[in-house]
């Protein structure tokens, strides 16, 4: 398949992963969509991809959101809104039970670590296996699953205070 | 039944259920409405495989080619098969081969007496010709004499020996323009 239609075909199916860890790293949807363009370009403008497809998207992501947010820092002051989750959603009023779980979960999820945010974004949001989220973020196998396990702690902890 | 090897201490039960756990925890991280991307991204992203996929050089290839080929069509048509046509008079006099001038050949000529009918053939591209008038030397018997300037691209020859003037119109016709000078 020419790498401009598999480009095409992984952007589809993981539009919403790649804007998410995006979102996640630069925490403004606009500069999110920013860096999920630059990565698309700078993949096709390459023409080869080396491995695993899906990982190698999701690292050009991520370096391109980290390459516009060390711009942004020096550039930017007004505020950003930072949220990786629909605001619509997470202040509507009269949450059901389940609504107020997944809302402490958001609120969790956001007050993660960068490092554990991205490998469960990537995970939960992305579908993908611990091998490609350790080829998306350049770390070793044991350290994906690390800070995963972390992250999971970290929000069950969070969930249990909640159900208490 | 040796209870004490069915029984399981809470870290393997923690080791057991945290699978589970995990699995549940990443359903409902992925049930949360996440903010979505504007349509613009995918408007611009589309507009990225475009522009790779059928870059600007591969869509005006098809234009280029055509162009090209009406260019070449035209350029062979105009000089290298064309064929210019003199046509007068009554008799009709062979004329012995005439020299060629670098690249042009003449294959068959006719001279009449009160005019002239010439067949041309160009065998080469010479672009230089392309400027017009140009004068040949249409010879005593109105033979045609390859002059230095003759070059069948053009569209306008003169014989100023006998003062005649051969004009071409597209695509095969020629004709000749004022009297020839009487013998």
């Amino acid at each position: 398949m020419p790498p401009d239609r598999l480009i095409a075909d992984l952007y589809r199916q993981h539009a919403q992963g790649l804007f998410s860890v995006a979102l996640a790293i630069v925490r403004d949807a606009a500069i999110a969509e920013d860096a999920v363009h630059d990565a698309v370009s700078r993949v096709l403008d390459r023409g080869t991809i080396d491995g695993d497809a899906v990982a190698y998207l999701y690292a050009s992501v991520r370096n391109a959101a980290r390459d516009l947010l060390r711009r942004r820092r020096v550039r930017r002051a007004e505020p950003i809104d930072d949220r990786i989750f629909d605001p619509a959603w997470t202040s509507e009023p009269g949450l059901s039970c389940d609504q107020e779980l997944r809302h402490a979960l958001a609120g969790a999820i956001e007050s993660l670590p960068p490092e554990q945010q991205e490998v469960l974004l990537m995970r939960a949001v992305g579908r993908l296996g611990f091998e490609q989220i350790a080829a998306a973020i350049g770390a070793p196998l044991g350290t994906v699953a690390s800070r995963y396990s972390r992250g999971v702690d970290a929000l069950r902890h969070q969930l249990q205070e909640v159900a208490q | 039944m040796n209870d004490h090897t069915s029984s399981t201490t809470p870290e393997d039960h923690g080791r057991d259920v945290r699978p589970a756990v995990d699995a549940a925890i990443e359903r409902l991280i992925a049930a949360i409405p996440l903010r979505r991307p504007s349509g613009m991204l995918d408007v611009r992203i589309g507009a990225l495989i475009e522009r790779h996929t059928h870059p600007w050089w591969k869509r005006a290839a098809p234009i280029a080619a055509a162009a090209g080929f009406a260019l070449a069509i035209g350029f062979v048509a105009g000089s290298w098969m064309s064929q210019g046509r003199l046509t007068g008079g009554e008799s009709r006099t062979q004329l012995p081969a005439l020299p060629t001038d670098g690249g042009t050949a003449i294959d068959a000529r006719d001279a009449r007496d009160a005019g002239l009918n010439m067949v041309l053939r160009d065998s080469s591209v010479r672009p230089a010709a392309l400027a017009a008038p140009r004068s040949i030397d249409l010879g005593e018997e109105g033979a045609l004499q390859a002059a230095e300037s003759l070059w069948i691209r053009t569209d306008r020859f003169h014989d100023p020996r006998r003062g005649v003037t051969i004009e071409r119109s597209y695509p095969e016709t020629w004709t000749l323009v004022g009297a020839p000078a009487a013998d």
